[in-house]
């Protein structure tokens, strides 16, 4: 199972990080509805690796001196709180309720990457920052609560909201999702719910997918490619609402 | 500001390093507890950073997403 969960892992690093979704979206649904693992134990693996892509990826971004750390500063004091509430909440909430909400998040992750931002690179920036701020407890919760990064509502926030450069809400929130994931992995971790049976392949698969995937991003035309990841997640959504109604009901 | 990304950059890739090279040799619970305590070193660096910077409030702010995280992070804050 190591092995299969292990090439699972790669794929959704892989699916991840050329749809611009992150690893976490796919990580989840793939550990609950095709290997069968309970939720939190899902959440709390998938929680791991996004702390791990975000590791990963805030090198890069670091280097080219794209993140904001100063707005990350101010905004993680949302983030931080909201994703201890989330992993609270996960583990009162039905877990039916929490595969529709996933999918549902789901599908809104792949409308919002799909939304072409207008990069404008003079604006004067951050501005509104309490909205900004509050969407960031959000994004906060909803990672503790489903094992995400959130990174498309963070993204949302910083490019939409606090009129923050596309590509610096981009490489901000690329940098945050690894606090912000744990603080719920940490509760996580003293409730019992991340296994090192299911952390140990997951781990160096996912960060070697989207590894492989930002370089593919960079060197190759992923147009049609991107158009059967967008297609494969819009059905993997649709099969997380119908298992979550049906774990509801039974 | 540049030469804090640097060393920033350079922490998380010895850190990442670390924690693939703990998992391969075994030890598989060390490393989770590595991957987990990086962020929370991350903002403490942030803090350290900002107060050398003489910047009172924003200081303040990784100040307390630090508490936060630290307690998380030793079990303090309970979830049942």
């Amino acid at each position: 199972m190591e092995i299969i969960l292990f090439f699972g892992s790669f794929l959704a690093g892989l699916i991840g990080a050329t749809s611009g979704l992150g690893g976490g979206v796919i990580l989840m649904p793939l550990m609950v509805l095709f290997f069968g693992i309970d939720t939190l134990h899902a959440i709390g693996a998938s929680l791991m690796g996004v702390i791990v892509t975000s590791l990963g990826a805030s090198v890069h971004f670091l280097k080219k001196d794209l993140v904001d750390i100063r707005t990350t500063a101010l905004l993680e004091t949302a983030t931080v709180p909201g994703a201890i509430i989330g992993a609270f909440l996960a583990t009162i909430v039905h877990e039916g309720i929490l595969l529709v909400i996933f999918g549902l998040i789901l599908l809104f992750s792949v409308i919002q990457s799909k939304i072409t931002a207008k990069d404008d690179g003079h604006a004067k920036y951050p501005k509104h920052k309490l909205w900004g701020w509050i969407m960031m407890l959000l994004a906060g919760l909803f990672s503790g609560l489903l094992g995400i990064g959130s990174g498309a509502f963070k993204v949302l926030a910083m490019d939409r909201v606090m009129k923050i450069p596309f590509r610096i809400s981009t490489a901000t929130s690329s940098f945050m999702i690894g606090v912000t994931a744990a603080a719920s992995a940490s509760a996580f971790y003293h409730m019992g719910y991340i296994s090192p049976k299911i952390v140990t392949p997951l781990i160096p698969g996912v960060l070697l997918g989207s590894l492989v995937g930002a370089k593919l991003v960079t060197t190759v035309n992923l147009n049609a490619l991107r158009w059967i990841f967008t297609v494969v997640i819009v059905l993997l959504s649709a099969e997380l609402i119908g298992e979550g109604i049906e774990r509801m009901l039974s | 500001m540049k030469y804090f990304e640097t060393f920033l950059s350079n922490y998380f890739l010895i850190s990442l390093v670390a924690t693939i090279a703990l998992m391969l040799i075994g030890h598989i619970e060390l490393s989770i507890f590595l991957i987990i305590l990086t962020p929370v070193i991350r903002v403490l660096f942030c803090h350290i950073f900002f107060v050398c910077q003489k910047a009172p409030l924003l200081a303040s702010y990784t100040f307390f997403t630090l508490i936060l995280l630290i307690l998380s992070s030793l079990g303090f804050i309970k979830i049942s």
